[in-house]
């Protein structure tokens, strides 16, 4: 049926053409022809995504966001670019607690890490943000990241010799604007695709994890249920999934109050004062210091917190953290010094060394 | 003008398709559809995530933040033997505050009486990364591959006779996979009447009773482990009613 209403399509368009008065003119060349990015999607990952109908990968799109990803003309002063606090070695992030834009100003925030984005609807640690094209424009011309007003950017591109010509490529005019940078960003991120570490190869059917490893999956995707004698990490509630992370938003007892109310600032509903966003743990080993404000330096000090430190009063703490002990009637977590290595030994299996190697995802300008 | 002959041309060749195309659907045998809408409950009031507050069938209070369950392998029977409908990759998350609705297409003609269905994930699926229908494993409803799906999650607080806290129920694990057969109070003659709308009910209380009644001050989570859950039992037993169909 498909095939014969196409046909049918077929047939209405020189039907159309014929009617029209001036057909004896050739109908115009396209101006430019971009290639479509072929995306591999993963087998073992969701295969449902979506693309903004009118921002399709193309090479072209996706090469030029690469050049305006480490462009350093997309900051106030020419010093900074998207990738100085997104690092590609560090799986895009920066090393730092929280990351530092141009005027020296700390942002209250972490510079999170960028993978598989394109598996997710809400941006940044506080679900702000609803597409990437959208969140493009916060980092370049927030005072605390590269404090560019994004109209002088589009100025200052237009005056190279190097940029017309490659968004001329990628979107058919060599006339910059706002939106095709925008685009073009997003197009890149979107192609920053993690699913090679020794956990993926695990889930497709090899043998690459040690048993050790194998123990700490099983701890880290399991909620504990001491009434039946089940010990688990309680990690999978949050970031389980192929993902690495259930996409949600939580309250994980950090704070007994906020100074910084995640979620809520967004909606505006007291309900999610204190909730950040559960981020994928891919890479994880690489991405230190970790939470949304970088307060903790290590992976052993991120499973004490869970297992020892947790805030029970912090308002809208949890559920799934307030009800998880691995002892009947126990308070707290009560993992063991070896539950809490075997854990510790399986996040160092999310590490991906091909994903910060990809030549496709380095700095274009060096 | 050689241009114009050259589409009226294309036209003309067009049109027999265009008509083969209309003759085409003519021809099909005869279907219909089944628009299946499922209202989450607590007793006889709507589940409303978090602002309600609820009384369990032991008495206790609570609240609800997050419920989520699958129905699976949906299948229209008739009684007399004469026709059965099973839906293709039937796998519907079902989830307050998202879906809560879906439709059963290119059922052929014929009259059902009876509705099958499954709450959980069947083995064969349960424990493969294949994704028909709403088995994304990232929707917050996978454990690992060896665990398989969560089939149903219900996340609140509760404040009991002795103790207040978290409830968190988990239901997997291939032993809980329940099939449940409802009958319908008025059969669906597809030939009558090409689209039918059928109401189904859920009552989280009962997810709590018949034939387990809890105690959420004895237990207060559950299911997380891959052995029968009474919760499971549970929700083979009354959860889901059917309340009209039309």
């Amino acid at each position: 049926m498909a095939a014969f209403r196409n046909l049918l399509y077929l047939a209405i368009i020189p039907l159309t053409f014929a009617c029209s008065p001036d057909k004896e003119t050739e109908p115009k060349v396209e101006p430019y022809t971009p290639t479509p990015y072929q995306l591999t999607i993963p087998s073992h990952f969701p295969q449902n995504i979506t693309v903004p109908p009118d921002n399709a990968l193309t090479e072209e799109g996706v090469e030029l966001g690469r050049h305006l990803f480490y462009e350093k003309k997309l900051s106030g002063n020419n010093t900074m670019s998207c990738g100085s606090c997104h690092q590609q070695d560090k799986a895009f992030t920066d090393g730092k607690a929280l990351a530092v834009g141009i005027d020296g100003i700390a942002h209250r925030r972490g510079a999170m890490s960028l993978t598989n984005m394109q598996w997710f609807t809400q941006f940044n640690w506080d679900g702000g943000t609803y597409s990437l094209e959208e969140q493009a424009r916060g980092p370049i011309e927030n005072h605390d990241e590269l404090h560019q007003d994004l109209e002088e950017a589009v100025h200052e591109l237009q005056a190279t010799t190097l940029y017309p010509p490659l968004f001329e490529k990628a979107f058919g005019s060599g006339t910059i604007t706002e939106e095709n940078i925008l685009k073009a960003l997003a197009q890149f991120q979107r192609t920053l695709i993690s699913a090679d570490s020794r956990y993926d190869k695990h889930l497709q059917g090899e043998e690459a994890l040690t048993p050790e490893e194998v123990e700490g999956m099983q701890l880290f995707m399991t909620h504990p249920e001491p009434g039946i004698g089940l010990r688990g990490g309680n990690c999978g509630d949050c970031h389980g999934g192929t993902l690495l992370s259930m996409r949600t938003f939580h309250n994980n007892g950090l704070d007994d109050t906020f100074t910084d109310n995640g979620l809520g600032e967004v909606t505006g509903n007291a309900r999610h004062n204190g909730l950040f966003k559960a981020p994928s743990l891919r890479n994880i080993a690489l991405t230190a210091p970790y939470m949304h404000d970088g307060r903790f330096q290590t992976l052993e000090e991120v499973l004490d917190h869970y297992n020892d430190h947790l805030k029970y009063n912090s308002p809208n703490l949890d559920p799934l953290i307030i009800e998880a002990s691995n002892e009947v009637d126990g308070k707290t977590l009560l993992l063991t010094e070896e539950e809490k290595r075997k854990i510790i030994a399986f996040l160092h299996a999310l590490t991906d060394d091909n994903f910060v190697k990809d030549e496709r995802f380095s700095d274009p300008h060096n | 003008m050689k241009n114009t002959l050259i589409w009226l041309l294309f036209l003309v060749l067009a049109l027999p398709l265009l008509l083969t195309a209309c003759s085409d659907e003519d021809d099909t045998p005869a279907t219909g559809n089944l628009q299946v809408n499922i209202q989450n409950m607590v007793g006889t009031a709507p589940l409303q995530l978090d602002e309600g507050t609820y009384t369990s069938p032991a008495g206790d209070t609570y609240s609800v933040s997050n419920f989520k369950y699958y129905i699976s392998n949906v299948k229209l029977i008739s009684s007399n033997g004469q026709a059965t409908f099973a839906e293709p990759e039937s796998y519907h998350l079902i989830a307050q505050g998202g879906k809560t609705a879906f439709e059963l297409k290119d059922i052929p003609v014929g009259t059902y009486d009876k509705i099958e269905l499954a709450i959980g994930v069947d083995e064969a699926h349960n424990h493969s990364t294949d994704q028909p229908g709403d088995l994304d494993p990232s929707n917050e409803m996978v454990w690992d591959w060896d665990t398989g799906y969560k089939f149903l999650s219900l996340v609140g607080a509760y404040t009991g006779d002795t103790e207040s806290g978290a409830l968190v129920f988990h239901v997997g694990g291939d032993a809980n996979y329940k099939i449940l057969t409802l009958n319908l109070p008025k059969a669906i003659n597809l030939r009558e009447q090409a689209t039918f709308e059928l109401s189904l009910q859920a009552d989280v209380n009962e997810l709590f009773q018949g034939p387990h009644t809890i105690d959420f001050d004895e237990m207060n989570s559950g299911g997380h482990g891959a052995g029968p859950s009474m919760v499971a039992e549970n929700y083979s037993n009354g959860f889901l009613k059917v309340v009209e169909v039309k």
